[in-house]
């Protein structure tokens, strides 16, 4: 029998938040048959009891994203809970967008994505974003991956940019995205959310790296670890290994899986 | 429940010495696992020197003797210089190498070269497959890969077993490689790096189970990745078979063994 074996049983045990994920496709990805469908029922065959999603052609037209969303609301309900887009290109039009839309569907949260609209994570055109969230209660799942060659852009993005961030606006309920990308980066983000309480993390992504969970728990305590998966581009599966193989107790995995998201974005359990 | 052979094994960095432990160690992680057959690649191969690497795998004893290791040697041009290559290769597979890995890029040389097309011969002859790196066959920095590179390979040496494999993302971005699939009978993928939502599903629903080989990339990803994304699959058991034991496990055996 093999080890992963035993726990594929023990994984569907979990009742599991998915707080990074989207639905849509990306321009350089070629998605076989792709369908939303495909996407929600792979979750829900995982035991997702709700997946936190930003839709990829918001990131692309803030219009066309609400578009996408009324027609998914109805198609998914309560399943689904919406990050909207701040685009900081268009600052206002973006929070006008939010502002007019956020109780009418099943709101999450805001999605920022600094490396698609090419706008460093501490850049001004943030600024009012920050205050609008921090005055209305509303949590930031921000994109953040560590520079590399392969990819330059990543540097707006870049988890360090975070301290700036909190420094100024420390109410800031904020998710830092794929843990900040990758492993060299990981320890510099553990000291982030050591600064800062009101910071939360997810390893969503294509890193890969189990032992990261137990670091930040001994490091924080279980309670500011989320899970994410960045479906569709990652498989949900690898995430829920990945989880599994880290050194952790069920507590441990239980606040990771859900009850930390339920916590931070006030779900009823 | 699924047997597998993992294609894509590394050893050594500071992870691995050989020694009796180790073997221990390494012969446990198979067990649980059900891997029954591996095919290690010693990583100082990669970042030190080609033969110093491939002759330290040679010299453990431990590894030589155990019955569910192969080896992978890692070749560059040069290597055809070895007194005679043909030798050197029927040499390499009594010693159980069943697997040539080519790294142009962090071995810097032109992946089509003179020697290097005389290299793909006689691996042709003796149906040693080779494993590339997508991102390795670039070597100008230019191209995010080298697609015409790969297909002059495949079409010149229709005899010779292809297995793709990629150590970054880039297999995910899969608009590339459906087309190579259709279009060369000779190329294979290692699954390790399908992260993309379904992908592996996809793909055999598109093409069928027989052109994908198991692999864990070992231990830049932990084995459970590879071995529990088949396990939580929904293809049927003989894709299932195909892909964690069987494709690779006859690719193997067609290797002209003395």
């Amino acid at each position: 029998m093999t080890e992963v074996a035993d726990y594929i049983d023990d994984i569907k045990k979990f009742k599991v938040i998915d707080v990074h994920m989207h639905l849509g496709v990306t321009s350089n990805v070629y998605y076989y048959n792709y369908n939303d469908e495909k996407v929600i029922n792979l979750q829900k065959k995982f035991n997702v009891k709700k997946s936190l999603c930003s839709h990829c052609v918001g990131f692309s037209s803030l219009d066309n994203q609400m578009d996408e969303i009324y027609k998914l609301v109805d198609k998914f309900g309560d399943f689904i809970c919406w990050y909207l887009i701040y685009d900081p290109h268009y600052p206002q039009k973006s929070l006008d967008i939010i502002d007019k839309n956020k109780d009418k569907i099943n709101f999450a949260g805001i999605k920022i994505h600094p490396v698609f609209h090419e706008t460093r994570l501490d850049d001004k055109a943030y600024y009012p974003l920050w205050e609008y969230v921090i005055q209305n209660d509303i949590v930031v799942l921000s994109h953040t991956w560590s520079p590399y060659t392969e990819s330059p852009k990543q540097f707006l993005s870049n988890p360090l940019l975070v301290e700036n961030v909190l420094t100024k606006f420390e109410e800031l309920k904020f998710i830092v995205g794929h843990g900040g990308g990758k492993i060299p980066f990981y320890s510099e983000v553990i000291e982030l959310l050591k600064r800062h309480n009101n910071l939360y993390v997810e390893f969503a992504g294509d890193t890969l790296y189990p032992k990261i969970f137990r670091r930040v728990i001994d490091e924080v305590g279980s309670k500011r670890v989320l899970f994410g998966t960045d479906m569709p581009m990652i498989d949900i599966r690898y995430h829920l290994i990945s989880v599994f193989k880290a050194d952790l107790t069920n507590e441990e995995r239980g606040n990771i899986f859900y009850n930390n998201a339920v916590q931070l974005f006030k779900f009823d359990k | 429940m699924n047997k597998f052979i993992d294609v894509n094994f590394w050893i050594k960095g500071n992870r691995f010495h050989g020694d009796k432990k180790e073997i221990g160690k390494l012969d446990n992680l198979l067990i649980k696992n059900n891997i029954r057959t591996v095919v290690v690649t010693n990583k100082l191969a990669l970042t030190y020197d080609w033969n110093i690497g491939n002759n330290e795998l040679l010299a453990s004893r431990e590894l030589s003797e155990s019955s569910k290791i192969y080896f992978s040697f890692i070749l560059v041009p040069d290597a055809y210089f070895v007194a005679d290559f043909e030798k050197y290769i029927k040499s390499c597979i009594a010693s159980k190498v069943r697997l040539a890995r080519l790294f142009p890029k962090s071995h810097l040389f032109y992946i089509n070269d003179y020697y290097m097309q005389k290299i793909f011969k006689i691996l042709s002859y003796y149906k040693i497959p080779i494993m590339l790196d997508l991102k390795q066959l670039d070597i100008t920095g230019n191209k995010y890969f080298a697609m015409d590179e790969l297909k002059s390979i495949l079409s010149k040496n229709k005899d010779l077993t292809v297995i793709l494999e990629c150590s970054l993302k880039q297999l995910m971005f899969n608009r590339f490689f459906y087309p190579l699939i259709e279009e060369y009978e000779n190329l294979y993928v290692e699954i390790s790096n399908l992260l993309l939502i379904n992908q592996i599903e996809d793909i055999v629903e598109k093409f069928g189970s027989k052109r994908f080989v198991f692999g864990t990339n070992y231990p830049n990803l932990e084995i459970e990745f590879s071995v529990g994304r088949i396990l939580m699959s929904d293809m049927n058991s003989t894709a299932k078979e195909d892909i964690a034991f069987n494709n690779i496990n006859n690719i193997l055996r067609r290797i002209e063994i003395d």
